[in-house]
């Protein structure tokens, strides 16, 4: 048993830039998922029943079928109406779509969590519901569910790798394309998996460090209820 | 004025106030007294709009609380200091102040500031203008609230039974305040178990039991001998 | 057979797809067995403090945990045969790598509802001369059990999701079929939304399970309950 990661790390470079493509596609899902999220929250929790069913079947839909059935859908399907558009692009997409329900719903039970108290007391100061909403709701639902959507976050970083079945040259796509060339499946895939793993801690580690900073609002001192 | 008209309330099937009619003039601390479960926190969330009026009306100036779109006008009108507080938690004593007079009132940052500040030093709490609520006691806090609800400038204060969740040696700092408000000549509706504490300061007596309104009076007079055998039972009760 | 009738749906074509579910559903029923099974040694071990296999477990869940499941598979299919000379079956390799990425989830899964288990449950049952063994049979896992069943509900919900990676490794499943499918009849519109029924029909039930589960299997401990009003 021999084992050959000399291989590996001379191509390491070229697995590396695809890091790349897993930041860009990681930061813009980021931003997508998180504005559709809000949507979808303030949907579940709308008072017109038509707006909270429409969320709820969505969000029904994408967390009852696989990802992978998801992306296929939308590149092939994108493709069969004439659309050319870049695999990346649809890459996020469709990830986007997906991860909106997750963070959908750690919006959701963030905003149901909040003390009904304090949104009483918002109301009686004559804040009108839309600024009840924008200034103390959906601020103090934010912090509850910022723990929930870094774990979101993570989850989605590692599912990109599901984008190079669709052409993407992505980290998981270019360390396809080394396992191709080098024929040490078993190495690249070991290194894979290590980087991965570092990744995850290093987002993990920065994610902490913004949840600590945003709960103690950049003071000593824990804010605890 | 606010005027209670024929005013019912029912939660589903039971009945929580029945038939209610009453005057507050302005310019008068009244407290609404009574034994628990007779209505009286549901009462004073009625007239600003908590709770849903089921038959009757009441109006705040005129303004009744049975359209939705005045409901605003009177919550400006009205402003409601609560037994567990409720100050917004992500946000400091100063914003928590002046977050409905800058976004309601239209005030700038500087006026709404300025004014926050002359409301903390009338109780005492300048040095706490930056901190959070969850650093402050119940009585800072409720202090606070209360620096919150006057920063609107309204017609009415609605007090629901704000010294209740806060023990012996806070309470007392924060009827202090109260009584400095009434002192001011501060139109106040009260809620409370203070007996003691309404005797002194109150001029009337809003007396509920069961959801009625057994007695609204002057408070020398409810507080005098030869009463309705509820008060006297009530008075005897509380006096313990 | 002409082109035209080859690239248009048959009612093979269903037959077909009935035989990706089947297969779907194995794959994710074996490996939630055998992952559950693994799960609850490994959480054993761990909560045991066993010296040196606790922290092999402990390495061995951060390592299936943080890393995606399609480079898991990837490793196993393509890589292993490598390392030990042998061919692996694509059903092999897929139940091999989706029970051991099962487990590592199961592990935390368990691993904490044998935490939530209040430390006055040891106290009192270590006090009364019960060893640590007898605790466990009796009294401490019991408990635990209850509070493990809503999220490995959930697990299982996400986890069916997670088969459909195996049609990457060749494993005919549903995917897999739909794949074929889109193939040779270049119909995504029809194929992908049929494929996603079959899943949904498969999760959704399972998901009103979660559901179900989280309303009612709510942990009941006095201490807890506060959080209710």
């Amino acid at each position: 048993m021999h084992f050959h990661f000399q291989a590996v790390v001379q191509r390491l470079d070229f697995l590396l830039s695809g890091l790349a493509i897993t930041f860009g596609v990681s930061v813009a899902t980021l931003v997508a998922s998180l504005v559709l999220g809000v949507g979808l929250a303030l949907g579940r929790t709308a008072r017109a029943r038509g707006i909270r069913l429409l969320a709820t079947a969505y969000i029904d839909l994408f967390r009852n079928t696989p990802f992978l059935v998801q992306l296929f859908f939308f590149y092939y399907g994108l493709a069969e109406i004439g659309l050319d558009i870049d695999p990346v692009v649809t890459g996020i997409i469709a990830l986007s779509l997906s991860t909106a329900t997750h963070n959908g719903e750690a919006l959701r039970a963030g905003i149901e969590a909040v003390d009904g108290g304090v949104v009483e007391a918002a109301r009686s100061m004559a804040l009108s519901r839309w600024q009840t909403y924008r200034h103390v709701i959906l601020p103090i639902a934010f912090r509850t569910a910022l723990r929930p959507m870094g774990s979101v976050f993570i989850n989605m970083v590692l599912t990109t790798s599901i984008l190079s079945t669709i052409t993407v040259n992505d980290l998981m796509g270019n360390a396809m394309t080394v396992a191709g060339e080098t024929f040490r499946p078993f190495e690249v895939y070991v290194v894979l998996l290590l980087l991965y793993c570092v990744l995850t801690f290093t987002l993990s580690a920065g994610l902490n460090a913004i949840h600590t900073f945003v709960l103690t609002r950049g003071r000593r001192q824990v804010a605890v209820r | 004025m606010i005027c209670l008209s024929h005013l019912h309330k029912s939660f589903g099937k039971s009945e929580v106030l029945h038939d209610i009619s009453a005057e507050f003039a302005d310019g008068a601390v009244t407290a609404i007294l009574g034994p628990s479960g007779s209505g009286k926190s549901t009462l004073i969330r009625c007239i600003n709009g908590l709770e849903e009026v089921t038959e009757g009306d009441i109006t705040v100036n005129g303004l009744s609380v049975r359209s939705r779109r005045r409901l605003g006008e009177i919550r400006r009108q009205c402003a409601m200091v609560f037994q567990q507080f409720n100050l917004y938690p992500h946000l400091s004593v100063m914003a928590n102040i002046t977050l409905s007079p800058m976004k309601v009132l239209r005030r700038g940052r500087d006026e709404a500031e300025a004014k926050a500040m002359a409301l903390l030093q009338q109780v005492a709490m300048t040095d706490k203008a930056s901190s959070y609520p969850s650093e402050l006691s119940g009585g800072q806090q409720q202090r606070v609230a209360i620096c919150r609800a006057l920063a609107m400038e309204p017609a009415y204060v609605l007090l629901d039974e704000v010294t209740s969740a806060l023990d012996p040696e806070m309470t007392a700092e924060v009827l202090d305040t109260i009584e400095a408000l009434a002192r001011a000549g501060t139109t106040m509706l009260m809620v409370t178990h203070e007996i003691a504490f309404a005797q002194r300061i109150c001029e009337h007596v809003a007396f509920l039991d069961e959801g009625r309104l057994v007695a609204h009076q002057p408070a020398a007079s409810f507080f005098g001998a030869g009463q309705d055998e509820r008060i006297n039972r009530f008075l005897a009760r509380m006096a313990h | 057979m002409d082109l035209y009738q080859y690239t248009q749906f048959t009612s093979q074509d269903a037959w077909l797809l009935l035989r990706g579910i089947g297969w779907t559903v194995l794959v994710f029923a074996v490996s939630m067995a055998t992952g559950i099974a693994l799960g609850a040694a490994c959480a054993l071990a761990r909560h045991a403090r066993v010296p040196v296999l606790a922290q092999l477990v402990t390495g061995y869940v951060e390592l299936f945990r943080n890393s995606p499941v399609l480079v898991q598979l990837f490793l196993v299919y393509y890589g292993l045969p490598m390392l030990a000379g042998v061919r692996l079956e694509p059903l092999t390799a897929a139940l091999l790598t989706l029970s051991v990425n099962t487990g590592a989830f199961m592990t935390v899964i368990i691993h904490a509802a044998l935490d939530a288990v209040p430390a006055g449950q040891w106290e009192a049952a270590m006090a009364s001369g019960l060893r640590y063994r007898q605790v466990m049979r009796y009294v401490v896992l019991p408990q635990a059990v209850r509070t493990t069943i809503p999220p490995t509900i959930s697990l299982a919900v996400g986890q069916l999701q997670v088969t459909s990676l195996v049609s990457l490794i060749n494993v005919v499943d549903l995917a897999k079929v739909g794949t074929i499918l889109n193939m040779r009849t270049l119909r995504p519109f029809a194929v992908w939304p049929v494929v996603g029924l079959g899943y949904f029909a498969l999760s959704k039930p399972l998901s009103l399970l979660a559901q179900w589960a989280e309303d009612r299997l709510r942990p009941r401990n006095a201490w807890m309950r506060g959080d209710r009003n």
